[in-house]
């Protein structure tokens, strides 16, 4: 049994990344780890394993049970973890305790990220992962960076043409 | 009307509405202000004369006397009247000659003090008691300044008012524009689309404004218009070629046959060359028959009940006939407890066909490698997923699997029409289900059949 890493931005498009596992070890059984960056306040009211039930929405909820059974003879667990570390000796650490075989991570990144709080693993999984898998991946349209509202007025009037 | 000036027809009238209301309370207020501080002043010099005239002491008398010659400048068309307490409304009306309020001659008589306003002329009045006289004293005046202030106030008002409205038309007309200057962007971009160079998208933002939401709209409609053309103009290639095959090979066997005289075994051997073209032709030919069926048929399909996992496993066993090697595996892990949710309503032979079609392409492009077929219901789908381990589909040719005769670059060699797909495509809409394809180029592939549970269904698509 492997244990394959995945980042994720709790988009239900970035679950597209567990069919790429399931694709890249057909004859073994993994068990999951999606994994989201997060930067923890100083003084936080939430504790970790509630942020990881409480950032992502329904839909990528639901969509992740229906993949876990569309694929239940390939994946044996799903496992959400928060990296909060802020060094890259944190970052191994992470790894090694996740006891990470293999990576899969998408070539253009993540974008989608329900907040500014969270960030994306990829370079990080890219650097230390003891192996990685680079895929292709589409974000779809909606993955716009946030922009200020003075620059979306700035652009409702195309004064930044 | 052009929306450009619409908008700022309203923008202008809203704004302009505002600014009147705010100008009204401003000069309401200035009015308001002018007159109560006349009324003030009036009523100080009528406190004076009062003492002036009534004072006992002859030293302060001169005092209020100097103070109003030196200090107290004269109020315009100021008049002093002093009448004694028993002189009638009418009486005072005449010397004054001024129509007096009933109101001012009682608040006089009763609250010792009065004012009013008539016309232009101020009143003040005083009733004056002590025990040996009882007098009114009355001053009128007329305030030249207030008016004036006042009149010039309005004049100030009515010309800001008059330039605010230019200077709002001027800036509603600029921002109009400046707003729907992508509008008029799209409709002359739209008007140079044609069939010559429809592949041309429209410019679209970040924003998620309606106009950047109308350009992606233009631009999905141009996408499915482009995709239309390409599946017609790409259609007919593909057959034409794909007939001309079989045909050219049949001709070119038969013409060297026929260039001399040959032997029985000879003319057998091309006789079986024949014969295996003409078979592929009329494959060929069933599935463009069976393809047109699918489109021309719609209403005339036989529905019934049927359930998925005993189709699957008929499928299987079709295909363990033809290709006794194929790894397909059919995972009945977490299948449903009720066989009801596994129950579809469609065409038998359809379904059939499209089921067959997705399995047999699973082993086929994966020579044979294990398939896992699993079947995932619950109360709204049936999905039925079908993992190979195959060659893939590259990303850049994922989005022209649904093309008839399209085939990926990476499966020339695998025999085949292109064909499977789009059939499998066009019977899943037909049974308002959906078709789902995953793939990793030199992986492999997920599809994902989605037929939607009978319970959910009314009808078939039409």
């Amino acid at each position: 049994m492997k244990t394959v890493l995945i980042p994720t931005d709790f988009s239900e498009k970035s679950l597209q990344l567990i069919k790429n596992a399931v694709l890249h070890y057909p004859e073994e059984s993994i068990h999951l780890v999606l994994a989201i960056g997060y930067k923890m306040p100083l003084i936080s009211t939430l504790s970790k394993s509630k942020l990881v039930s409480n950032l992502p929405n329904d839909a990528f909820k639901t969509r992740l049970s229906e993949l876990r059974l569309e694929h239940g003879s390939k994946i044996t667990d799903v496992k959400i973890e928060m990296y909060t570390g802020e060094s890259n000796e944190a970052f191994k650490s992470f790894l090694k305790v996740n006891h990470i075989d293999d990576a899969i991570i998408p070539k253009m990144g993540l974008h989608q990220f329900p907040n500014k709080k969270c960030f994306g693993l990829c370079t990080l999984i890219r650097a230390y992962s003891p192996q990685v898998s680079s895929v292709d991946y589409q974000a779809g349209d909606d993955n716009e960076t946030m922009r200020s509202p003075i620059f979306n007025l700035k652009y409702q009037f195309n004064f930044n043409k | 009307m052009k929306i450009k000036n619409k908008i700022t027809f309203i923008f202008v009238i809203l704004v302009a509405t505002m600014q009147l209301v705010i100008f009204t309370v401003i000069y309401l207020f200035a009015v308001d202000y002018t007159t109560s501080a006349f009324f003030d002043k009036l009523k100080k010099r009528t406190i004076i004369a009062e003492q002036s005239y009534f004072e006992k002491d002859t030293l302060n008398v001169e005092i209020y006397e100097d103070l109003r010659r030196k200090h107290l400048q004269t109020l315009p068309e100021e008049q002093e009247f002093i009448f004694p307490i028993n002189t009638e409304l009418k009486a005072i009306s005449e010397e004054l000659k001024i129509a007096l309020p009933e109101t001012f001659y009682s608040s006089l008589i009763t609250n010792n003090y009065a004012e009013a306003k008539v016309g232009k002329t101020f009143l003040s009045g005083i009733n004056y008691n002590d025990h040996t006289a009882n007098y009114l004293i009355i001053l009128t005046a007329q305030d030249h300044d207030g008016v004036n202030e006042l009149s010039n106030l309005r004049t100030l008002l009515f010309f800001l008012f008059l330039l605010n409205i230019i200077v709002l038309l001027l800036l509603g007309r600029f921002f109009a524009k400046r707003t729907l200057n992508p509008l008029t962007q799209i409709i002359e971009k739209v008007n140079t689309i044609r069939v010559t160079n429809l592949h041309e998208r429209l410019q679209t933002t970040h924003n998620r404004d309606e106009l950047s939401q109308l350009a992606s709209t233009f631009n999905d409609m141009l996408d499915r218009l482009e995709t239309s053309f390409d599946i017609q103009s790409n259609f007919i290639n593909n057959a034409s070629h794909e007939l001309k095959n079989p045909l050219t090979a049949i001709l070119g066997q038969t013409e060297i046959a026929l260039l001399k005289e040959r032997s029985p075994e000879e003319y057998i051997k091309v006789l079986e060359g024949v014969e295996t073209e003409a078979l592929r032709l009329d494959a060929l030919i069933n599935s463009l028959l069976k393809f047109a069926q699918t489109e021309n048929d719609e209403k005339g399909l036989l529905i019934s009940p049927m359930r998925l996992d005993e189709l699957i496993l008929e499928v299987k066993g079709n295909i363990d006939l033809i290709n006794p090697e194929n790894k397909i595996e059919i995972d009945f892990n977490d299948f449903p407890e009720n066989p009801d949710l596994l129950v579809v309503e469609g065409n038998y032979g359809l379904i059939n066909i499209a089921l067959n079609n997705i399995l047999d392409n699973a082993s086929k492009f994966s020579e044979n490698k294990k398939v896992i077929v699993k079947i995932v219901a619950n109360n709204s789908v049936i999905k039925i997923v079908v993992t190979d381990q195959g060659v893939g589909i590259p990303a850049d040719e994922i989005k022209n699997i649904y093309q008839p005769f399209y085939r990926a670059a990476n499966v020339r060699n695998v025999k085949g029409y292109g064909f499977g797909l789009p059939l499998t495509y066009k019977i899943m809409k037909l049974h308002s289900g959906t078709i789902e394809v995953f793939s990793e180029h030199k992986k492999g592939t997920i599809v994902t059949v989605i037929f939607p549970n009978k319970h959910q269904r009314t009808s078939i698509s039409k």
